[in-house]
């Protein structure tokens, strides 16, 4: 569902998508006072888990856009090699 | 450029750039990269808590997808990555709260403490695997080509065949790595390096890797895959302490994720086209050119000389490349050998003859 006919620009898409939320994130968190503010007030453990959520999530996310990004690629191999329809189609 | 401390400040694109190299060697030789990243950040000027707890933080992300990735690859055995967890956990409280007495005790000391403890790992390590991966090169050049392509990195080492004949209750089998071994075994070893990962801000896959081949049995291409599941556990608790000390940065750790998400990727997906040696021989090469900077660094802590600093940063910014340039080279001509292109007499051992059975 996510793309049609796959291929590097919709890998690329994926990618991109991913790297843009790890740069709001970033932004939000280094770059927004209020938000550094209201993290530096949190409790000690809420703090480390919320450190530990972030990472986790971005991590998974990154994992998760290689994963479409490999699968477009893929995709896109099978239309070349005989217009084979993906899965994802 | 990013305030990191009072008056530190440091350079987005060179951490963003750092951080590609790292996770390009992390990725093919299945390693976390935290031995490689913490020196840097130590020798780039970030205060040796702060370095330590954001390459955690970097690290926690980082072996997360390369776990999902070899997770697909199929170099994965979860009951033993989940049984050296356990004690990886354990070990992992102590480091930290050493590392803490160390800095509130003295921040030299501290300093010194952890580049210097990383420095006798990588060493210790340095050593023994060379010597088995230029015994196994050999060997392997001995072999006729149909003997060598069915080779996946199986080592039986004599300490191997000791460990897994004692047999210490619970004695468990680990089917996907085709052995048996006493579980208390792997839990010590789990605990073990997660004092190393605590204390030193590293995943520890430097020395589990090489200790689940060498000491353990596992097959290179499993240890991969095992290997980051224990580092991932490991670092994730490691990382939620240290925030809790106030010791992460993330807007660093974010940054520098950008970079090694991609060469973890790409890293990742070199691996099917070659044998396990090729992944020793790239851990090897790393393991030796992390060991420079920090010596140089320890220097300039005891003498105080700004020359020895900036040498420190020259080598260890440097030193990326050169297990980097391993890697780039044994992809490329893995690629030239899957086309059916000649590639140079020394390589031809460590190319598979075709993708490994699992990889997609």
């Amino acid at each position: 569902m996510w793309f049609k006919n796959g291929g590097l620009v919709s890998a690329i898409f994926a990618v991109a998508s991913a790297g843009a939320a790890v740069v709001v994130t970033w932004y939000s968190i280094a770059r927004s006072a209020e938000l550094s503010a209201r993290m530096g007030q949190l409790e000690d453990i809420g703090e480390g888990l919320l450190t530990v959520f972030i990472m986790l999530a971005v991590g998974g996310l990154i994992a998760f856009a290689f994963d479409k990004a490999e699968d477009a690629i893929e995709c896109a191999r099978g239309s070349k090699a005989g217009g084979r329809m993906s899965e994802h189609d | 450029m990013i305030e990191i401390a009072p008056d530190i400040m440091a350079n987005l694109y060179l951490l963003a750039a750092v951080g590609l190299g790292v996770g390009l060697i992390a990725g093919f030789a299945g390693v976390s990269g935290g031995y490689l990243l913490t020196p840097i950040l130590i020798v780039l000027g970030f205060p040796v808590e702060i370095a330590v707890g954001t390459a955690l933080a970097l690290m926690t992300a980082n072996t997360l997808i390369a776990v999902i990735r070899h997770r697909e690859l199929g170099h994965l055995d979860l009951k033993m990555g989940l049984i050296m967890a356990g004690g990886t956990l354990l070990g992992a409280e102590a480091g930290v709260r050493l590392l803490d007495y160390a800095k509130d005790t003295s921040q030299q000391a501290a300093n010194i403490g952890v580049l210097g403890a990383m420095m006798v790992a990588l060493l210790l390590v340095a050593i023994s695997m060379v010597r088995e991966v230029w015994s196994s090169s050999e060997k392997l050049a001995e072999m006729c080509d149909e003997d060598a392509a069915s080779d996946c990195g199986e080592v039986q080492t004599a300490a191997c065949r000791f460990l897994q004949s004692l047999s210490v209750f619970p004695h468990i089998r680990f089917t996907k790595s085709k052995l048996r071994i006493s579980g208390w075994i792997v839990f010590s070893l789990g605990a073990v390096i997660g004092v190393m990962s605590g204390f030193l801000g590293v995943g520890g896959c430097f020395l589990r890797g090489p200790a689940l081949i060498y000491l353990i049995g596992q097959p290179s291409l499993m240890a991969v895959g095992t290997n980051l599941l224990g580092a991932f556990i490991g670092v994730a608790f490691s990382c939620f302490r240290h925030a809790m000390l106030g010791h992460v940065h993330l807007g660093v750790a974010l940054v520098m994720l950008l970079g090694t998400s991609v060469g973890t990727l790409i890293g990742a997906l070199g691996t099917a086209w070659v044998k396990g040696l090729a992944v020793r021989w790239v851990m090897a090469t790393s393991v030796i050119a992390a060991v420079l900077g920090p010596a140089l660094k320890i220097v300039y802590f005891a003498t105080g000389s700004t020359a020895w600093d900036a040498a420190a940063k020259i080598i260890t910014v440097g030193q990326i490349f050169v297990p980097v340039t391993v890697v780039i080279v044994l992809m490329v001509f893995a690629f030239r050998h899957r086309r059916g292109g000649d590639v140079p007499r020394w390589a031809r051992p460590l190319m598979a003859s075709k993708p490994h059975a699992a990889a997609r």
